[in-house]
């Protein structure tokens, strides 16, 4: 059972990379436009050079990977000291820990997808959301179907893609039809920038930094064998992805951020601790949530339902903090000179992008009233 | 005086104005101010139709409208980002009325368009006001975050129940530090150092007088946040019915319904203490109170409101394609303009309280 702390050896890491985000990321803060996440060329290698000189680099992956082993607990912390820069959501940043996703990548795709990724030499995206479905993800109409020529051909569109202009492949999701081994149902294709017939449409602006984009697919050819899992199973696959991330993505990220704001609010005395006092608590038990969950994890047990819970505090909470925090900053909280304001236009989106809020409250309701989640979830969960 | 059905006029002429204008919010940037293409085309069709000194007397060249039909026509107005970040329009053709020491001549130029007076009022101590033995009036110190379009042109400072006129050149008064924010406005610092100001622009005895025009653009910053937090669940009522997710409208879902009975309560709370202040003040009542209660929690409630739109919309609501993450960036400003709301509820508390204990 979690204990309340975190190992020693997690700690140590967490440490460093909260000393490299003061040192080499937050003097960079004002490098960073306002409505993009990126940063110059030559700034990000450095950066990215020294994450890894540091060996701040895929810490979270397991060792047989090549990896640190810290796991998800490590994760999450790694992620929480991140969130101490509003730097933390440049895509490079994120790529220090690829998705578990590709853990499921067959001996072939391996080689080729997962372990680049995990070096840092190649970078995926994700695309899942279509106009038609968002929340209800199950509906979405990209279709691919079978050549008989050892080839799958997509067609359709996405939406709200990120980081996919500058991805080197994308993780699709598709309609495929019923075969004699398999059902109709969805499956997940990993498929290369640069193939016919895929096509970045446009990216959106939006409210923070992340420019997600439109994609089309139009006729493209994708091999068979970038059918990441199984054919027409890729949901059952994606389940411990989806609660894992609702876990580790966002939660530490706005933990943290919340955080770094409460202690600028109180160093600079712009609020009494009577204020800020009750603001930490809430941020105390959103995290402890949190912790809980990632441990459980790395257990190997299910967090379905803790993971929506986790999800749904957290960001609620630190977007209530930040924006409490603003105000006590008076307008300069409202200017990029202070942090504030950034980080609430990027924290902004946790509540809607990977699950909105509201689909996390009925997922964590349903899981009790329909009965195969309990109330006391510490040891237990998912029945 | 204007009667009831001048108010409703004007409520329509601003209707119908910021329907003509809306196709223009598409040019509006990202972030930062308009524009001066977008700018002047909002005050050119403002002043073709007539909408402009909305409070002014008629005697200098205004409309005459009463605080209540004030804050009909802001709502309005705010029906469009056009109407946020020209807030301060409403200081277009209007003054201070009953601040002495402002000349005949600079109300009637300020009731034209062709300038604009502003007023800051500054805790006390924030400045050193002092008389010199040259009859001039001294001023030194800061004010940090201003926003810049009060020091455009005339800018009345005052602390107490005394104050100057600032004018952009005038010695020893600099506007400095220009910054932008997450919205269109700008901030700057004023910055008083050795600034001396001859009689002509002193002010005295004016504390009431600038207390009530304070109350006047409160007032107006509230019923702005209703027009814009209105239009806005307007817009989301529509997307409710139309989108559907696992087979069924959004509208039918209880989480979504409990969004819009929340703001829909917050909005009626909000626009009945705006009108609650605006009949005080046209009634010849003292509306700093209620004005400035109604400013803290429309201007709160807006941005609730607005954020809870962001999230009927989902990623869309999120997204720029639509309007309602710029109104709410816009918004935000509002909870600081005039007075910042957590230190405005403070202030108000005392008040607050008697009232509950009558
Ligand atoms: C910045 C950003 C980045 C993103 N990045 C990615 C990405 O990389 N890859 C990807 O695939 N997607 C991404 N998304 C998409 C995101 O996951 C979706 O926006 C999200 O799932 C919501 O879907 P939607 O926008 O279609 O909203 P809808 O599903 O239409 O939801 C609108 C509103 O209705 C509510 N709602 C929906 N159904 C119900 C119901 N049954 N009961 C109660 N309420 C309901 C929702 O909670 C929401 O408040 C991103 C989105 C954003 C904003």
């Amino acid at each position: 059972m979690w204990n309340g702390v975190l190992p020693e050896k997690t700690q140590t890491w967490k440490d460093r990379m909260r000393s490299f985000v003061e040192r080499e990321l937050v003097p960079r803060e004002s490098l960073l436009p306002p409505f993009a996440s990126r940063l110059p060329f030559a700034e990000l290698r450095d950066i990215v050079a020294g994450l890894r000189a540091e060996g701040l680099w895929g810490l979270a992956v397991p060792q047989a990977l090549g990896g640190g082993g810290l796991g998800f607990v490590g994760l999450c912390a790694l992620r929480e000291a991140l969130a101490h820069t509003t730097l933390w959501s440049l895509a490079p940043l994120l790529g220090t820990e690829p998705p578990i996703l590709l853990y499921d990548c067959n001996a072939e795709q391996r080689e080729r997808y997962l372990l680049p990724t995990i070096r840092g030499e190649r970078q995926g995206c994700f695309a899942l959301t279509e106009r038609g479905a968002g929340s209800d993800a199950a509906a979405i109409q990209l279709r691919a179907d079978p050549d008989g020529d050892g080839h799958y051909v997509l067609n359709g569109a996405k939406i709200f893609t990120s980081h996919a202009d500058e991805a080197d492949y994308a993780l699709v999701f598709g309609v495929t039809p019923a075969h004699a081994d398999h059902s109709a149902g969805i499956t997940l294709f990993l498929v290369d920038h640069g193939t016919p017939g895929f096509e970045i449409v446009r990216q959106l602006d939006t409210m923070g930094g992340d420019r997600p984009s439109e994609l089309r697919f139009e006729n493209c050819r994708v091999p068979a064998d970038r059918v990441l899992g199984e054919v027409g199973n890729a949901f059952t696959m994606a389940q411990r992805w989806f609660a894992c991330d609702r876990v580790a993505l966002q939660p530490p990220i706005a933990i943290g951020a919340a955080t770094r704001c409460l202690m600028l609010a109180r160093s600079a005395g712009v609020a009494s601790d009577r204020e800020i006092g009750p603001m930490s608590l809430q941020l105390d038990a959103a995290r402890e949530m949190m912790y809980a969950a990632a441990w459980k994890a790395d257990a190997d047990l299910d967090i379905r339902h803790e993971a929506s819970m986790v999800k749904a505090t957290a960001t609620t909470v630190a977007l209530h903090v930040v924006d409490r925090v603003i105000q006590w900053f008076g307008p300069d909280g409202y200017g990029p000179n202070l942090p504030m304001e950034r980080y609430y236009r990027d924290i902004r989106r946790f509540t809607i992008a990977a699950g909105t809020h509201e689909i996390q409250q009925f997922v964590v309701a349903r899981g009790l009233l329909k009965g195969y989640a309990a109330l006391d979830c510490v040891e237990g969960g998912v029945r | 005086m204007t009667t009831e059905d001048d108010g409703q006029k004007w409520r329509r002429v601003a209707r119908d104005l910021i329907a003509a204008l809306r196709p223009l919010e598409e040019s509006l940037p990202q972030q930062g101010p308009p524009g001066v293409a977008i700018a002047e085309a909002v005050h050119r069709a403002r002043r073709a139709c007539g909408l402009w000194g909305l409070h002014a007397p008629r005697e200098v060249g205004g409309l005459g409208l009463s605080w209540r039909q004030c804050a009909v026509v802001q709502e309005e107005w705010h029906r469009s980002l056009l109407g946020l970040w020209s807030y301060q329009l409403f200081s277009a053709g209007e003054f201070p009325p009953g601040v002495g020491g402002l000349g005949s001549d600079v109300v009637e130029a300020c009731v034209r368009g062709e300038r604009r007076v502003h007023q800051l009022q500054v805790p006390e101590g924030s400045l050193t006001f002092q008389m010199g033995p040259d009859g001039k009036m001294m001023v030194d110190g800061v004010c940090p975050g201003v926003p810049a379009w009060k020091a455009t042109d005339l800018l009345i400072v005052a602390q107490g129940d005394a104050g100057v006129v600032c004018t952009l050149g005038l010695a020893g008064y600099a506007v400095v530090n220009r910054r932008g924010t997450m919205g269109s406005a700008e901030l700057v610092d004023l910055v008083f150092q050795g600034c001396r100001v001859g009689p002509d622009g002193v002010l005295e005895g004016i504390g009431d007088a600038l207390a009530r025009w304070q109350a006047m653009q409160r007032l107006q910053l509230a019923a702005g946040a209703v027009g814009a937090a209105e239009y806005c669940l307007e817009r989301a009522l529509e997307h409710l019915r139309g989108r559907v997710t696992f087979g069924k409208p959004l509208a039918d879902r209880q989480a979504m319904q409990w969004l819009v009975a929340d703001s829909a309560r917050e909005l009626h709370a909000s626009r009945l203490l705006v009108h609650r202040a605006a009949l005080q003040a046209d009634a010849g009542g003292d509306p700093t109170h209620a004005a400035l209660v109604a400013k803290v929690v429309a201007t709160d409630a807006a941005c609730a409101i607005v954020d809870r739109v962001i999230q009927m919309y989902g990623g869309y609501g999120y997204c720029r394609d639509l309007p309602f993450e710029h109104f709410w960036r816009e918004l935000r400003l509002y909870r600081f303009l005039e007075g910042n709301n957590e230190e405005l509820a403070g202030l108000a508390t005392s008040d607050v309280l008697a009232r509950l204990d009558r």
